[in-house]
């Protein structure tokens, strides 16, 4: 194994933790739990599955160093991106694409956090499966 | 968007989901491991695994999945998806990458098998850890 695919690995096990972690709670055991009967049960579980939080700025750092560090890999600069340079091809506008889809859910995770939000945590997560698209995309498109 | 785009897309959105499954376990576990009183602990597991069902509504109650049932549907899309990636034209040597891969989701089915029935925190760390191996032998895979 190499740098290169420990970096692939690191990125891909971050954001499958993190965004593993936000689907399968919001869309799935939250729901699920909440039906349990007795209400009172539900209420237990429900606190004991929230217990542990926090999963989002350590996933975020581990998944910025080895994005950056795999965007510097295959030759892409931030200077590409500030001056356009990058648009000019399609995978260059897919990788922004993606990078302005990150920089949303960072703005989501400085506002909310692990605080609930009931509205923005599906735009959240229309971001999350978009920055997914777009990562096939860039790899397999 | 191809067939074959689409099935890759799939498959890592189920990966994703199989993750965050496996998360959930351990976060419950460890989290029913340290109530009080211990006695506890068995009622609320045992509530979970009968109680909670999803989808939460508009499916009948018998045909809604429990949470290994999720797993395992998780499980069966990451798989047929797997097989139809490798249909599409991806040729791997099965004694490399794959094989490895194939032979850490035989063991994570056997882990979950056992997880869906007595959830434990060590059993629940072994699948997480079993999944995240999947995860990082798939980045060896040849492109």
């Amino acid at each position: 194994m190499t740098l290169y695919h420990l970096a692939v690995a690191l990125h891909v096990g971050a954001a499958c933790l993190w965004l593993g972690h936000m689907f399968f709670w919001s869309l799935f055991s939250g729901p699920a739990l909440k039906k349990i009967q007795p209400a009172e049960t539900a209420g237990r579980l429900r606190a004991v599955m929230l217990w542990r939080g926090g999963l989002g700025w350590p996933a975020l750092a581990v998944l910025a160093v080895t994005g950056l560090y795999q965007m510097r890999f295959r030759g892409v600069t931030l200077g590409m991106l500030a001056d356009g340079t990058m648009l000019q091809g399609a995978a260059g506008r897919i990788l922004a694409f993606k990078l302005l889809l990150v920089l949303a859910m960072i703005g989501y995770q400085l506002v909310f956090g692990h605080r609930p939000a009931p509205r923005a945590i599906y735009f959240n997560m229309l971001a999350a499966l978009l920055v997914l698209g777009a990562s096939v995309l860039l790899v397999r498109g | 968007m191809t067939l074959a785009l689409l099935v890759a897309y799939i498959h890592l959105v189920s990966s994703v989901l199989l993750v965050g499954y496996f998360l959930f376990w351990l976060v419950m576990t460890v989290g029913l491991e340290r109530l009080e009183p211990a006695a506890e602990v068995a009622p609320l597991t045992a509530a979970m695994l009968a109680g909670a069902r999803w989808p939460p509504a508009v499916v009948p109650w018998k045909l809604r999945l429990t949470v290994p049932g999720l797993g395992w549907t998780f499980l069966a899309v990451l798989v047929l998806t797997g097989i139809g990636e490798s249909l599409a034209g991806a040729r791997y040597p099965v004694a490399g990458a794959l094989g490895v891969k194939l032979a850490l989701l035989a063991a994570l089915a056997a882990a979950h098998a056992r997880l869906g029935r007595r959830p434990t925190p060590g059993l629940a760390k072994l699948s997480l850890g079993l999944a995240l191996g999947v995860v990082v032998v798939s980045v060896l895979l040849p492109r």
